[in-house]
């Protein structure tokens, strides 16, 4: 085996090294090398090869979206009149798009939805070929999904994770933002509310004074009662906001004021397992609705159509947002947006 | 030849052709007869195949989702899945870690049961949670890793980062890529928070235990569920499996039990065991390759005194090894 191995557990208490020992020790341990060795089925040639012609109708629709002559997303066409959507976060500059058929053509931003990131632009030409819809909503887990380039072959493939679901922005079932306040410590419930058990070196909670061992009693006025509810309202605070706490030391109630900072980058365990197979989308939360499958999309191949069996469009790639999981916005919800893109909405009138 | 028949012949031709391209293994799975689809892109076998498998691997997800469960133990959290009616669930070592802690179990409809951690194997990271009350429980039946093949494809199921209300148990596909009696890898693609997380055959049956990944998304290792079968009582009676250790490694693609390598200060250099040696018998068993041997090993317990019968340079030797435990 190659590489590093790490437990896919978020917080380990057996020593990686042990568990590595153990492996590397004693009977048995070596690989049974008189069966055949498989690769992972998604680099399979023959497969990919024989799936080509099951997308070879959407990827006529799917376009390269260039900024400074660089790939930076694939595009869906969405009207025969020009129209394209793609992931609005990664065209940063003028666009141009090169389509199917290697014509390369200026693009003009129509319209754009800040909470899909999904960006409408429009070329000049005509008799484009629409991708052809199914259904986002009805595809359940365990369909196999292709997502094609241009020129017919497959940026990846995979099955549905999590059939398309509302995504709640807050509370229970949302999804940790990364642009919440960050403080720096970790926490285990106990009667009296969280305790810090540890406190990291030069976080917003060292600098402000915070110990192992405070019981965090308020926080901005609030009662703490559990670890949930206090990560619950630190989504309310972003970076740069100060922020009062009551915390209980040895029977004493101290407040401190503390000033909210960013998470570092790659700083937890869940966010490194997570970078280990591949760069991932900036921008990969906040989506209200999404169908969340495992093919091993790259950020550049967002904006593309996601294609079922029958050849059918059921959603466009949105993010690649982790070493399991990629995002499509169900083709249902793109539908639904299009009108209101297509009148230009999201955009301030000197940009129309 | 009437045009009928010379049409068949070339659908015939067709298919075994694109079965040839899939590779021995899909092939396999998908000898039985074919039923294009109506209204579907009919004439090609491989998405016929593809369509097939899919079908199949929906009905395993239906069928075992509301037993796959998210386990919190202090500030961490793994999955885990229920096997028995009465409650008795399992997981990854690293999850449950020592006997005897309260744990909640979480199940995809949110219910949340209290539990207690029952014992585990750190050499196998194998683990086991027994939930409160007597249930009845949704479980799933236990499968027979000896009897899963490299190429077979197998279905994950988990929570990672962590059970989410709302969010069922998330899907990844994947073939077995590597196997071994320690572990089974495969390229369904696994991330913090599945530890513990079963991973099941397109029966439905449960083959591993997520246990841990590497850099590649290729790398992710599963405990072969045939441990759990072995060591039930110890795990079940809440103590810690404790494996055998003899030292060696050999090497299994070789008719004889043939020695590549004995470790330093383990008990087979003890008792004098060398590189080269050929194990004849172990404890009286006649030992045929290495893969036997390790079966013998395995049913032995660390402190007890075993005869080997070797071949070295073509003579029979007899010598004695006090078995230790694993180190980890």
């Amino acid at each position: 085996m190659k590489g590093k191995l790490t437990q896919v557990r978020r917080f380990s208490r057996v020593s990686l090294e042990l568990l590595l020992v153990a492996l590397c020790l004693g009977l048995s341990s070596v690989w049974s090398q008189n069966r055949p060795a498989v690769k992972p089925y998604r680099n399979d040639p023959q497969l990919r090869e024989g799936l080509r012609s099951v997308v070879r109708s959407a990827a006529e629709s799917t376009v390269e979206v260039l900024v400074e002559g660089r790939q930076v997303a694939l595009g869906t066409v969405v009207g025969a009149d020009g129209y394209i959507l793609t992931k609005a976060s990664e065209v940063k500059g003028p666009a141009r798009v090169r389509l199917a058929d290697g014509r390369e053509l200026e693009a003009q931003i129509v319209g754009k939805d800040e909470a899909y990131d999904l960006l409408l632009l429009r070329v000049n030409a005509s008799k484009l070929k629409p991708v052809r819809w199914g259904s986002g909503d009805d595809t359940p887990a365990g369909s196999f999904v292709l997502a094609p380039k241009p020129d017919g072959t497959l940026a990846s493939l995979g099955v549905v994770s999590v059939p398309a679901r509302d995504i709640p922005a807050k509370g229970p079932g949302s999804y940790p933002n990364p642009n919440i306040g960050y403080l720096g410590i970790s926490l285990q419930d106990s009667q009296d509310g969280p305790v810090i058990t540890s406190v990291m070196e030069g976080s917003p909670a060292e600098k402000a004074g915070l110990q192992r061992g405070d019981v965090i009693y308020t926080f901005a006025g609030q009662r703490v009662r559990n670890t949930e509810r206090f990560l619950e309202m630190l989504r309310d605070y972003a970076p740069g906001t100060t922020v009062s706490l009551v915390v209980l030391r040895d029977e004493e109630f101290v407040e401190k004021r503390i000033l909210l900072g960013t998470r570092p980058r790659d700083f937890s365990r869940a966010e490194f397992q997570n970078r280990l197979g591949g760069e991932l989308s900036e921008k990969r939360s906040g989506f209200p609705r999404v169908l969340q499958h495992d093919a091993t999309l790259l950020p550049r191949d967002c904006g593309g159509p996601l294609v079922n069996l029958d050849g059918e469009v059921i959603g466009i790639n949105i993010a690649r947002a982790g070493r399991t999981e990629s995002y499509a916005i169900p083709s249902e919800a793109v539908q639904k947006l299009l009108p209101d893109l297509m009148r230009g909405k999201g955009l301030t009138p000197a940009r129309k | 030849m009437s045009q009928a028949l010379r049409i068949v012949r070339g659908l015939l031709l067709l298919f075994v052709v694109s079965l040839a391209l899939v590779g021995p293994r899909l092939a396999d799975h998908f000898a039985v007869a074919q039923q294009p689809r109506p209204g579907s892109l009919q004439d090609d076998p491989l998405v016929a195949q593809l369509r097939l498998l899919q079908e199949k691997v929906q009905a395993v997800i239906e069928r075992v989702k509301p037993a796959v469960v998210a386990i919190e133990i202090g500030p961490g959290q793994g999955s885990g899945v229920v096997v028995t009616k009465d409650g008795y669930v399992l997981t990854a070592g690293h999850v449950s870690g020592k006997p005897g802690r309260q744990v909640t179990v979480i199940f995809p409809d949110g219910k949340r049961i209290k539990g207690t951690t029952l014992g585990m194997n750190p050499s196998m990271d194998s683990g086991m949670v027994k939930l409160e009350g007597a249930g009845p429980w949704p479980y799933v039946e236990m499968g027979d890793t000896s009897q899963l093949q490299v190429g077979d494809w197998v279905v994950a199921l988990g929570h990672p980062s962590g059970f989410r209300p709302g969010r069922p148990p998330v899907v990844r596909l994947g073939r077995v890529l590597r196997m071994s009696e320690q572990f089974l890898v495969t390229d369904c693609t696994l991330v913090g928070g599945d530890s513990g997380g079963p991973l099941f055959d397109l029966r439905g049956r449960v083959v591993g235990i997520h246990s841990r990944i590497g850099a590649s998304l290729a790398d992710n290792v599963h405990v072969p569920v045939n441990t759990y079968h072995e060591t039930w009582e110890t795990l079940a009676r809440g103590e810690v499996v404790i494996m055998p250790y003899l030292g060696v490694r050999g090497d299994e693609q070789a008719e004889q039990a043939k020695i590549l390598e004995v470790m330093p200060d383990s008990p087979a250099a003890k008792a004098g065991i060398q590189p080269n040696d050929i194990i004849l018998s172990f404890d009286g068993r006649k030992i045929t390759n290495y893969r036997s041997l390790v079966e013998q090993l395995r049913r032995k317990r660390p402190g007890q005194v075993v005869s080997v019968e070797v071949l070295r340079n073509g003579e029979k030797l007899e010598l004695k090894v006090k078995l230790a435990a694993r180190p980890m």
